[in-house]
């Protein structure tokens, strides 16, 4: 391989070094401290990596410092079809993890030339990664040169659990009531409102200028109005206004909307902002 | 007995297989699945069980199927490509409603599905059934071997080279933002034999009719198809050496580009 290009690995940082010499338990722990708990198990990291047919050492790459893991980059080679008929050697990249202490000593950078040159001798002619969009602006497309590739994938997504639509409902909320008229109406007139949604316990949303609170409807509380509508309305409000717009006519159309005490609440809160 | 959904139980691996072979083996991405593959790859996932594989049938014969994986996210989402598009929504429609039930039993939160947005029945139904489509997933990509890059992307394609375009190409390719980037300059030749991409050395002389300049990160673009050629040019990301023909060197990375789309499914993100 010529020399264009290439970084050397500096003598003061620590050596990349294959897996053989650690335990899967420091590789996942190092994993869980860099994602918040959430990366996983010591199972779920042998199943994906140690186990995977094909595996082999060099796969998993680790800077260790006094006997521990301070970072670790995971590799997976694999045939990856750009159309169809025609597949090349491509090598998957993810579970990144650098440790706090040793983050800014450009650990990434050099692994990522050390890991190019030896994929690069076994013939792979692709590098592909799945990382979120900040992440791949700040390394992969900056210092990497690499390309986010636009792709007809999508993610379709339907809540299931009333504790999460709360909570989704509260969030929304929060951003609504910060708009000026909606802060003077709730000044005069904090609003108690019970949310039915279609396959969903009923949401006491309660609204004043200052705060707003979300919960599962216990019934004790009275309500200034009661409103019915359909889930599909709450899932096209966070996609694009037409959508919400087409959505809402059908539910009218279709009877799914109701309410009680909705007007009468309208004409008090208007009467309050002309006073 | 008409269309029915159950859960996965041993023996279902090859149809399962077979089905999603069927149904994603025209896109970018795609994996090939065995029946021994898949076994590692889904059913031996730690947290997933048999209950969390649904299957949808009509008389007997597998038409859809869906893989629940952590935190509500569907790993494996297909329906058979081949039933008429009445049928195809039915069946995605029953296999949503199996998935939901037994996420509503895992207590998850939500239910994602990840599907190409380009399959319009599946879109569709996804969306009347409520779904709300959040956002695409990206993958990034580098080239790493430009050299058998370009050697495979031209032996699909150099039959569509014009006949009046010289048959040298000379590419001075600069790194860019990469930081490994092998070759510095590669010829192209194209013969009776087929396409030929060769290192070359700097210095040596070659009688090409077409010499480009361009650096890593554009050719990933315009072989992604994310960079249209005029754009690259106008932008002074691709220059073409004094007598360089515009129109060769257009029709040259022509034969580079890349349209299938890449769809790939949760089960195979790394």
């Amino acid at each position: 391989m010529p020399e264009s290009g290439q970084t050397a690995l500096r003598s003061q940082l620590p050596v990349l070094q294959d897996f053989s010499s650690l335990t899967a338990e420091k590789v996942v722990d190092l994993l869980n401290d860099c994602f918040r708990g959430k990366w996983g198990t010591v199972d779920y990291w042998k199943w994906k990596h140690s186990s995977r047919p094909g595996f082999r050492d060099r796969d998993v790459k680790v800077y260790i410092e006094d006997d521990e893991p301070i970072a670790s980059f995971h590799v997976k080679r694999t045939p990856f079809q750009l159309s169809p008929g025609l597949v090349v050697d491509a090598s998957m990249e993810g579970d990144i993890a650098v440790a706090p202490s040793h983050r800014g000593q450009r650990l990434i950078d050099d692994a990522h030339v050390a890991i190019g040159q030896e994929l690069f001798k076994d013939g792979v002619v692709l590098r592909i990664g799945w990382t979120s969009p900040e992440l791949f602006e700040r390394y992969y497309k900056k210092r990497f040169g690499h390309l986010m590739l636009s792709t007809p994938t999508k993610r379709y997504r339907k809540i299931l659990s009333t504790e999460h639509l709360t909570g989704v409902l509260r969030e929304a909320l929060e951003n609504t009531t910060q708009q000026t008229i909606v802060k003077r109406l709730l000044q005069r007139r904090p609003l108690q409102i019970v949310l039915v949604i279609s396959g969903f316990d009923p949401i006491m949303v309660s609204l004043s200028d200052s705060h707003v609170s979300c919960k599962i409807d216990s019934g004790a509380e009275p309500a200034d109005f009661s409103l019915s509508l359909p889930y599909g309305l709450v899932a096209a409000a966070r996609g694009r206004r037409l959508s919400l717009l087409r959505r809402i006519a059908i539910a009218i159309v279709r009877g799914e909307m109701r309410s009680r005490n909705l007007l009468r609440t309208l004409f008090r809160c208007l009467a309050d902002l002309v006073h | 007995m008409g269309w029915t959904a159950r859960c996965f139980s041993e023996g279902d691996e090859e149809p399962l297989v077979r089905l999603w072979n069927d149904v994603y083996s025209e896109y970018g991405g795609f994996i090939p699945r065995t029946a021994a593959f898949w076994t590692q790859h889904i059913l031996e996932r730690p947290g997933i069980s048999p209950e969390d594989i649904v299957l949808i049938e009509y008389r007997g014969t597998v038409r859809g199927y869906g893989v629940l994986g952590r935190r509500g996210t569907v790993l494996e989402f297909a329906v058979d490509s081949r039933l008429s598009k009445r049928s195809r929504r039915r069946a995605c429609n029953l296999l949503i409603e199996a998935l939901e039930q037994r996420a509503r039993q895992r207590g998850e939160k939500y239910l994602n599905v990840v599907a190409p947005v380009v399959d319009r029945t599946i879109d569709q139904t996804l969306r009347n059934a409520d779904y709300a489509c959040t956002d695409r997933f990206g993958i990034g990509v580098g080239i790493l071997n430009a050299k058998r890059l370009l050697q495979m992307l031209l032996q699909r394609s150099a039959g569509r080279l014009p006949r009046d375009c010289p048959k040298t190409f000379s590419l001075e390719i600069q790194p860019g933002c990469y930081q490994v980037s092998p070759y510095d300059h590669l010829s192209i030749s194209f013969s009776k034999d087929g396409p030929v991409v060769d290192e070359r050395q700097r210095e040596s002389h070659i009688d090409s009719g077409c010499r480009i300049t361009i650096d890593l990160g554009t050719l990933t673009e315009v072989v992604f198809n994310h960079l249209s050629f005029d754009q690259a040019t106008r932008d002074k990301r691709i220059r073409l050496d004094d007598g360089s023909s515009y129109a060769d060197a257009e029709a040259f990375f022509s034969l580079l580009k890349i349209d299938a789309p890449l769809f790939w499914p949760p089960s195979d993100v790394f």
